[in-house]
């Protein structure tokens, strides 16, 4: 360990030397992984709200079956038990057309005279179903019981709206799985070049007895330091097209529920080092790995 | 120190560089290796710090048979020998030092002995006061000086010297003969690969003949190839 430190310093200089000298490269090679790892930093975020979303719309839009008005407290508790027992459903939850207006009146308590209104809510029962596509035939099943006066489903625009946002994340998926290939062959090639470069002191490093893991370390940390120096422009381009694109979402279309809160983006950042700082060294390692067995 | 049997290198395309070899050198003797161009001496060299594998035969160097050797034991053979070459392989970008201390930090010698340890080798063959001076601003003796002090950091029982005075004049080649001389005094086995008639005839030693890829001669206090005579 202590050996390893003390080479460090050495491997450490070595490495800066070799960056500056191949600065149009080194550029290339930076941008690439800049320019993958956004996109990777895109299509991760977007996955992530977009799960958040539709968790959040879909479950808005729960089937939910209104009752007539004339119905008694025990014929709710009946009618709640009636449609549990159906089949393909998952749960059930009875609100009184007390607690619906309680909730409303929370809710929309900025509207004046609100509380002098008569309750003009029924009773709801809030239905979930096992499975999204049993939906319809639910909705058709709870159309028919007596006390129901009418259903309501998710919208079908909605959720094809987010089935065609899921379509976009493969494609999205697609573009970085290409996007990283990229990187890692423009990576790999720069460090074939600093390699090459480096030749000659590579081949007396070997004639004096230096191991190959040592002759290694330098370009390792060199594409590394590429993926890195990627990761980082991704981050900055991320947070702030992230921050901006959100808050302008927000702004045009209220209804979505679009926010950055529940995402872990930090964790998203540190992944995304983590990829370039991956992705760099195993292409260096490639492209060295070949000219030391050469 | 070194023991050849059989030994034969065979390249791709059917070139013979050497030829069923058959030698012993022993701990600290100085042995000139001669030859014409392409008569096998720097394959022979080569064969011994393991930069080319015999096609058959054995080679062993310090006890270790070369050719058996795993890839990751190969740095440590290297840090046992010492080479020196006709073009130096000084790097261009670092003085004279930086080139001496390079093949001490590149094998992981610990910093503080890094300055003494370059110093002491450099000051043995009198290039210390150059120390600061980059390649390009140094003469071919100097650099040849500063590339056996490089050779010679390790503390190696072998140098193996291919062409070491193909660059210099007669004069510098001298200095680099005594200094190569010194060093086998000292009690590491020198073996020099060389065209250079004045000097072998003048040192008289042990001269090996190599002529096709064969050995020739070999003859104690020999001089260049006193007419090669087939072994």
């Amino acid at each position: 360990m202590l050996q390893s430190l003390n080479r460090l310093d050495f491997i450490l200089l070595e490495t800066l030397r070799s960056l500056r000298r191949h600065g149009l490269m080194t550029l290339a090679s930076v941008t690439t992984a800049a320019a993958a790892l956004t996109m990777l930093g895109f299509v991760v975020v977007g996955a992530m709200l977009l799960d958040q979303m539709s968790a959040r719309v879909l479950s808005k839009f729960e089937t939910a079956a209104y009752t007539a008005s004339s119905i008694t407290p025990e014929q709710l508790a009946q009618l709640g038990r009636q449609i549990a027992a159906l089949p393909n459903v998952a749960s059930v939850q009875v609100i009184t057309r007390e607690q619906a207006w309680e909730q409303q009146r929370r809710t929309l308590g900025y509207i004046p005279y609100l509380d002098k209104m008569k309750n003009p809510l029924t009773d709801e029962v809030w239905v979930k179903v096992r499975d999204p596509k049993q939906t319809a035939q639910v909705a058709a099943l709870l159309r028919r019981m007596p006390g129901v006066e009418s259903v309501a489903q998710p919208s079908e625009t909605l959720t094809r709206a987010l089935a065609a946002a899921w379509v976009l994340r493969a494609v999205g998926v697609a573009a970085c799985v290409v996007l990283l290939l990229a990187t890692a062959l423009i990576t790999s090639n720069a460090i074939r070049l600093a390699v090459f470069a480096r030749r000659r002191e590579i081949r007396i490093m070997q004639l004096v007895g230096a191991t190959d893991s040592f002759v290694r370390m330098p370009f390792l940390l060199e594409g590394s330091a590429h993926g890195l120096l990627g990761a980082i422009l991704a981050y900055l381009l991320l947070s702030t097209s992230l921050t901006h694109g959100v808050a302008f979402v927000q702004h045009t279309v209220p209804f979505l529920p679009v926010s950055l809160a529940g995402t872990p983006l930090g964790l998203v950042y540190v992944g995304l080092a983590g990829a370039g700082g991956g992705i760099g060294a195993v292409a260096s390692a490639v492209s060295v790995g070949r000219f030391l067995r050469a | 120190m070194i023991e050849a049997s059989g030994v034969s290198v065979t390249y791709a395309a059917g070139v013979q560089a050497l030829v069923d070899v058959n030698l012993r050198i022993s701990h600290g003797e100085f042995v000139f290796l001669v030859g014409p161009t392409g008569s096998g001496k720097s394959t022979f060299l080569k064969l011994l710090y393991r930069e080319e594998l015999p096609t058959s035969g054995r080679v062993i160097v310090d006890s270790v048979d070369v050719a058996a050797l795993r890839r990751k034991d190969v740095p440590a053979l290297r840090r046992r020998i010492g080479v020196v070459f006709q073009d130096f392989r000084l790097l261009p970008d670092r003085t004279a030092y930086e080139n001496v201390a390079f093949a001490l930090h590149v094998t992981g010698t610990p910093k503080r002995q890094v300055r003494a340890r370059t110093m002491d080798v450099m000051e043995r063959v009198g290039i210390a006061s150059k120390a600061r001076f980059y390649p390009h601003q140094l003469s071919g003796g100097e650099q040849q000086r500063v590339s056996i002090a490089r050779a010679l950091v390790h503390a190696p029982k072998l140098l193996l010297a291919d062409e070491p005075t193909g660059n210099l004049d007669p004069d510098t080649s001298w200095d680099i003969m005594r200094l190569l001389d010194e060093i086998n005094a000292g009690g590491t086995t020198v073996l020099v690969a060389t065209h250079d008639k004045a000097v072998v005839d003048q040192m008289l030693r042990r001269v090996i003949c190599l002529l096709d890829g064969r050995v020739v001669s070999d003859v104690r206090q020999g001089r260049y190839a006193s007419e090669p005579q087939p072994a």
